[in-house]
């Protein structure tokens, strides 16, 4: 490979992961900006540590230590912030979904709010990000058991919550 | 709820992540673009600074512990033994000291 093709080769990688990433990192944020800023800095980090790296899995952990530090650093100035900015940005409350399917999309995001963040973040990972649970053992440093266990307690108390919805669509 | 939870999953899959923004995608290249040129010529000068220190800190370690770990010739024991002073030497000592004091007394 010459240095042009190793520089294009992170947009398939951007292509494929990219949309669930952004989904991911929203579950820290509180707005697509900042969730974007989670997913451009920890694609960067992982790109750059790539020959190190471990694939899929520490791509996730890279954007989840991103939005995890970009909200630690931010809570306290966006605290206040927060409510002038989703007000004044169209995009800030956006959905996270595409508009297909718009009014179950809105009651996933709805009952994923309510999920503890250890079931919820393996939750969006095993099923918008497509990894296995080895990989979010490596993206989150848990057992892969207990991921599968997250995954299935998180997918009961989602099914328990959107029955209505879902009959519906 | 009586749905299988099979079908459940396979329904909230469904569902599709929203497309990143192409104005992210520019940035993200423009960002790994700008990390893969060359680094400027002050990082080298800062690694070789680094170098040079690392080496010399490593020689003084390396000076000292051969200093601490010579090893002493394995000759006999030199026992020095002084002699004991002969009788009367202190009497001696005394008279003079008497001699000089007397002297300042008078």
């Amino acid at each position: 490979l010459d240095s042009d093709d190793e520089l294009d080769d992170w947009r398939p990688w951007l292509a494929r992961h990219g949309p669930g990433l952004a989904l991911f990192a929203r579950q820290w944020t509180v707005c697509v900006a900042d969730a974007e800023d989670a997913v451009q800095d920890g694609f960067v980090r992982f790109w750059q540590a790539r020959g190190r790296s471990r694939g899929e899995g520490y791509l996730y952990a890279c954007v989840r230590t991103a939005a995890m530090d970009l909200s630690r650093s931010q809570r306290r100035s966006r605290r206040r912030e927060t409510r002038v900015a989703i007000a004044r940005d169209p995009q800030a409350g956006a959905s996270a979904f595409t508009p297909a399917h718009a009014e179950l999309a809105a009651a996933v995001e709805s009952a994923l709010a309510q999920l503890p963040a250890g079931q919820r973040e393996v939750l969006v990972m095993k099923l918008w990000g497509g990894l296995t649970f080895a990989q979010i053992a490596v993206a989150t440093g848990i057992n892969p058991n207990t991921a599968a266990s997250r995954y299935r307690y998180a997918l009961q108390r989602l099914q328990t919550e959107l029955a209505e919805e879902v009959s519906r669509d | 709820v009586t749905e299988p939870i099979d079908q459940f999953e396979a329904q909230l899959r469904r569902l599709e992540p929203r497309p990143l923004d192409d104005l992210l995608v520019e940035e993200i290249g423009s960002r790994l673009s700008n990390c893969s040129q060359p680094k400027p010529q002050s990082d080298g000068l800062l690694w070789c600074a680094i170098s040079c220190s690392a080496a010399a800190a490593c020689l003084i370690i390396g000076i000292i512990a051969h200093d601490s770990f010579v090893e002493l010739p394995n000759g006999p024991a030199v026992v020095i033994v002084r002699p004991s002073a002969p009788m009367g030497d202190y009497q001696q000592a005394l008279a003079r000291a008497d001699m000089r004091w007397g002297d300042e007394l008078r």
